[in-house]
């Protein structure tokens, strides 16, 4: 099998999203941490366009672009598939994990601001995790059904770092009593264990974005 | 089962046009219906909760969303002819990231165009505009599309900007032939398949509509003026116009 290389950057949901998929589906592969505040040749020369992390590097060809990224590994390797196959569920597992990709900024909107637009992002989040909530997960156990696929790992980056900007901000957005299913779908996400040995410790995650909030903070 | 195919539309709207002319390849027959997105109906709204955007794609009373998701699912389902992604998944890497490009960086400059009064805002929008077609243009290269020998995914997703393009030109006051001869080839070349020119409008109806929407909102008509109709727009059709701002 060619080389696998992923170029990624801790602890972005990006950067995780593939290293879940790569994980699921048994292929080895070198992971390179990138310095965002100093870009390495080799990610600008594999991603000249966005100069941004992850980049999936297979047999010295790059893809980028994490739902893109998703899909190639899907393609590639379909062994424990990841998509429906089903073109209609496909497309449903395409459109919501889009609109995690679309909506997810909001959640660092309100993390990075203060003030009126600080107070928008809180009210646009709940609505996002209504709108999860009611149109999205029905009662199944994943997003697509039985299995964690895409979309799942798309929305983890909306919950999981959630949890941890909740606590800096102290704010409780994701209630468990407005919002049962998500609650649910969360706690079985977190029990999955390629996910549960995969996921970037709250703790230090905490450490490093309150440092870099007081910084915003500060500088406002 | 017979295969029932509606398309919620807009008659301006770029997205709308990539579901028509993906039909059109595969020779889909289908209804199309044109909404009044300053009133939205109640079929819309039940079909896209979420966004409550066109297009939408509803196939056998089940709906599809998001026009590039619907491109992808009308090549998945109608997948015996005329393939518009390539079968090699790094192409079909390539063909998806470009597609996301589009929607990324050409929407929002040549949104910014239109709408803007002038100065600053209208020169930066411009900068990113031009900038972003250069791109297109140096991956296009020397291949007649997008896809290569044959046209696809990434012609679909880029080409029916080409009706807004006699709208971004004059609100900006450049011209895209002069930036990238080689895409308004391109543009040209796509426009021959009847699957293409069958299913974008004239783009003086696009100069029309933007300049009606800019009369109204006090931004400044300017050159538009030498499209704007001698007859009053029909109702219908300026207030499907102005509700394409959501999109």
């Amino acid at each position: 099998m060619e080389e696998v290389k992923l170029f990624g950057t801790w602890p972005s949901p990006y950067s995780y999203r593939v290293i879940w998929a790569l994980k699921l589906k048994g292929i080895p592969y070198e992971y390179i941490e990138e310095d965002l505040s100093n870009k390495s040749p080799l990610l600008l020369q594999y991603n000249p366009v966005h100069k941004k992390i992850p980049v999936l590097v297979h047999g010295g060809k790059p893809i980028c672009e994490s739902l893109v990224i998703l899909e190639y590994i899907e393609e590639t390797w379909p062994e424990n598939p990841l998509l429906p196959t089903d073109p209609y569920d496909k497309a449903i597992a395409r459109f919501w994990a889009k609109f995690a990709d679309d909506k997810g900024s909001i959640m660092w909107t309100m993390f990075r601001t203060t003030g009126e637009e600080h107070e928008k992002a809180i009210k646009d989040i709940l609505e996002i995790l209504r709108t999860i909530e009611e149109h999205a997960l029905a009662e199944k156990k994943f997003f697509c059904g039985e299995k964690i696929g895409i979309t799942d790992f798309a929305f983890v980056g909306i919950a999981y770092w959630l949890e941890v900007v909740e606590e800096i901000l102290g704010l409780k957005l994701l209630e468990a009593e407005s919002f049962p299913r998500l609650h649910a779908w969360i706690k079985t996400f977190k029990e999955e264990p390629i996910i549960r040995e995969n996921l970037p410790d709250q703790e230090k995650m905490f450490a490093r974005l309150k440092r870099r909030r007081e910084m915003l903070l500060a500088s406002s | 089962m017979a295969n029932e195919v509606v398309l919620l539309d807009a008659l301006a709207s770029m997205f709308g046009m990539r579901a028509r002319v993906a039909l059109a390849e595969k020779g889909i027959e289908y209804e199309y219906r044109e909404e009044d997105l300053m009133n939205k109906g109640e079929l819309l709204l039940k079909m896209n909760p979420v966004h409550k955007k066109i297009p939408v794609l509803i196939h056998n009373g089940k709906p599809v969303c998001e026009s590039l998701i619907i491109v992808q699912y009308i090549d998945e389902v109608w997948k015996d002819k005329a393939p518009l992604l390539p079968s090699d998944p790094y192409q079909r890497a390539q063909a998806r990231f470009w597609a996301d490009y589009v929607d990324k960086k050409v929407y929002d400059a040549g949104r910014r165009i239109w709408t803007t009064k002038g100065g600053e805002e209208l020169e930066a929008a411009k900068k990113d505009f031009i900038e972003s077609l250069k791109v297109l243009e140096g991956v296009l290269g020397n291949e007649p599309y997008f896809g290569g020998k044959t046209f696809g995914f990434v012609d679909i997703a880029f080409v029916t900007f080409s009706t807004w393009f006699l709208a971004y030109e004059t609100c900006g006051n450049f011209s895209i032939e002069v930036e990238c001869p080689k895409l308004i080839e391109w543009v040209k070349r796509c426009m021959e398949k009847e699957s293409v020119s069958k299913s974008l409008p004239d783009p003086h109806k696009i100069c029309d509509f933007v300049a009606t929407w800019r009369k109204k909102h006090g931004v400044g008509v300017g050159r538009l003026s030498a499209y704007m109709s001698t007859v009053t727009l029909d109702r219908f059709e300026c207030v499907c116009f102005w509700g394409l701002l959501s999109f």
